[in-house]
């Protein structure tokens, strides 16, 4: 047997990579990663190119046995994983032998994080993705979330991505060579890992300490049918993420809000980030799994730039929304790109780097 | 107005491939007033809306506009997704701004053309109504004040026309359900609502591609599978297709439903 066993399947385990893009017409929406950038963070630092399906983990996480030695990286919301009740840390390559189980515990802060192993996890793609897509019953595993007893593939490694690791496991101490030799039964983590210097808003408090996530918005069409109460109120006050919320919509309790009139809407586009806000008052902001047409009027979009930041609020998390223009956003979501490649660059030169060493 | 070509084969069958076959070809012309509104949907997606247009006539100029960009996209676009009176566009903002790409949209709609044809297709849907797999054409009927019967024959009497998919993969909103039948959606949404089932919900009647939760009044089903990863393009209507319900009786359903299989 080779692959990954579920033994405890967590909260909300599903796989996930980019999403299914183009396909918004035949009403699917494009789904993915919740946190697009810790995703693509821990695919990097196994070798991987970035869009390997990786394992996205729900408030709490699962318990898995390795049934084959592998790479792995995790990212996100520290739910405080271990092997052998040693912690395994976060944003590195951590090389971890076949048999070894990894124990994840409830979320300590955030809400979501991602476990990316070397090659990614083989799953069939369907409608160009990879991702557990619920409303269509979509992929390999129907599209649910991993339950106990399933067992993962986990695709053979591309050539690239095993030259970088046989030249990070030249640089690993001296005990991994000889302790692969004898199958060792622990984990070894390369000693280096990134530390996100860009706008890693991950809430750094449990759940029920009061710290608030800043997160930015640009207006969306309905905004100035707010009465003018509400209009303060969306930019004031603290809203909280109430439990209900899921890979869907973020949804947020505050002093609820109203429009100076009935608002009357045929079903429109919405995208990922658009702030919605039903008759109750209290308004849903979309996450990756949304519809792709709503009839609820857009008083908001979250910019691009802290979808990821918004993904990992939990529930009881404190959030303010501040309001900026579509060019800042825009320049805001430009600035963090050029930044997150830089630290793929790191990551890829740390490799050679590594590697260059030796000889 | 409209001019239709259709091709019926010799023996009607409904067969998903049968159905696809047959096509029209209309004609819309631009409206004289026609105001485009375009506005930003987030900072990296834009929003071209069709203002002041009753619903069939919007739907008929989102498919223009939406031919027309499609056959010629801007390499900064990710994708575009047409809506009752909308169509939104994705776009890369790591290359345009929101300012170009509105200008470039704004350069195009100048030079749309005054009348364009558009290919559809006419689907001709069988349906089972009432009893098990539409519980709810009771309650239509007696909402509507008319028998079962007439509800039927309304409902599949009328010609639909696709004003978008959305909601769940593969969801047809169809446009043109006669007021008669109008009725609200049920106060609580079951929790699962099957595959193939015919809705009413307000001015709009629908088909559920797949089992979801859904909120509308279920007057009967269809064996046709509208919604299907195997194939391509995955759905079986597109925005601006007709659809004609045929009644069928509960044997053909099964008939339809294992030949299906």
């Amino acid at each position: 047997m080779s692959g990954m066993y579920v033994s405890k399947p967590g909260l909300w385990t599903t796989v996930q990579d980019k999403g299914r893009w183009g396909l918004q017409k035949y009403g699917i929406s494009p789904g993915g990663a919740a946190d697009i950038r810790s995703f693509q963070l821990a695919n990097w630092l196994v070798g991987n190119e970035g869009s390997e399906p990786a394992l996205e983990l729900t408030l709490r996480g699962p318990q898995l046995v390795f049934q084959q030695d592998v790479w792995i990286a995790i990212s996100g919301a520290d739910m405080m994983p271990t092997i052998d009740g040693k912690p395994v840390p976060y944003y590195c390559p951590v090389f971890v032998p076949g048999g070894a189980e990894l124990i994840f515990g409830p979320a300590r802060s955030g809400c979501r994080t991602y476990l990316a192993v070397a090659g990614g996890f083989a799953v069939p793609r369907v409608l160009g993705g990879h991702g557990a897509y619920p409303a269509a019953g979509l992929t390999g595993l129907a599209g649910r979330a991993v339950i106990a007893g399933d067992t993962l593939t986990i695709a053979a490694l591309p050539n690239r991505s095993s030259a970088m690791l046989r030249s990070l496991a030249v640089q690993m101490p001296s005990q991994l060579q000889t302790e692969v030799e004898t199958e060792p039964k622990t984990f070894v983590a390369a000693k280096w890992s990134v530390r996100p210097s860009i706008r890693f808003d991950i809430p750094i408090k449990s759940p029920t300490d009061e710290c608030e996530l800043v997160i930015r918005i640009v207006s969306g069409n309905a905004f100035d049918h707010l009465t003018a109460e509400s209009q303060s109120r969306l930019l004031e006050q603290h809203f909280r993420v109430l439990p209900q919320s899921n890979r869907m919509g973020c949804r947020l309790q505050g002093l609820s809000l109203a429009f100076k009139e009935p608002q009357e809407q045929v079903s429109e586009p919405v995208a990922v980030g658009t702030i919605q806000l039903p008759r109750s008052g209290d308004p849903i902001a979309l996450l990756a799994d949304r519809q792709t047409t709503g009839g609820y009027p857009c008083i908001a979009h979250i910019i691009s730039a802290d979808l990821p930041s918004l993904a990992q609020a939990a529930p009881g998390n404190r959030i303010r929304f501040k309001k900026v223009s579509i060019e800042v956003a825009q320049q805001i979501y430009r600035d963090q790109q050029k930044e997150l490649h830089q630290m793929e660059r790191f990551i890829r030169l740390k490799y050679e780097i590594d590697s260059s060493d030796k000889h | 107005m409209r001019s239709y070509t259709i091709f019926l084969p010799a023996k009607f069958r409904f067969g998903y491939n049968e159905i696809r076959n047959i096509s029209e070809i209309w004609v819309n012309k631009l409206a004289e007033q026609m105001e485009w509104k375009i506005e930003p949907l987030g900072d990296r997606a834009i929003l071209i809306r069709v203002e002041r247009m009753p619903e069939p006539s919007a739907v008929a100029h989102v498919r223009m506009l939406y031919d027309q960009l499609q056959t010629d996209p801007e390499a900064e676009w990710l994708e575009l997704v047409p809506a009752l009176a909308a169509i939104a566009i994705y776009y890369d903002p790591l290359v345009v701004s929101y300012a170009e790409c509105r200008d470039k949209l704004y350069a195009r709609l100048q030079k749309l053309p005054q009348a364009a044809a558009i290919r559809g297709a006419i689907r001709r849907i069988p349906v089972c109504y009432g009893g098990n797999y539409g519980p709810d054409l009771d309650h239509v009927a007696e909402q509507a004040q008319l028998s079962a019967e007439e509800v039927v024959r309304i409902h599949s009497d009328t010609e639909y026309r696709v004003g978008m998919i959305g909601f769940v993969p593969g969801f047809p909103y169809l446009m043109g359900l006669p007021q008669a039948l109008a009725i609200p959606r049920r106060d609580v949404p079951r929790l699962s609502v099957p595959a193939g089932s015919v809705g009413i919900g307000g001015n709009h009647t629908g088909i559920y591609p797949n089992s979801v939760p859904g909120g509308w009044q279920i007057v009967g089903r269809t064996p046709v599978r509208l919604f299907r990863t195997e194939e391509e393009p995955p759905c079986l209507l597109m925005p601006g297709d007709l659809v004609k319900f045929v009644p069928i009786r509960c044997e053909e359903f099964v008939r339809m439903e294992r030949e299906a299989q």
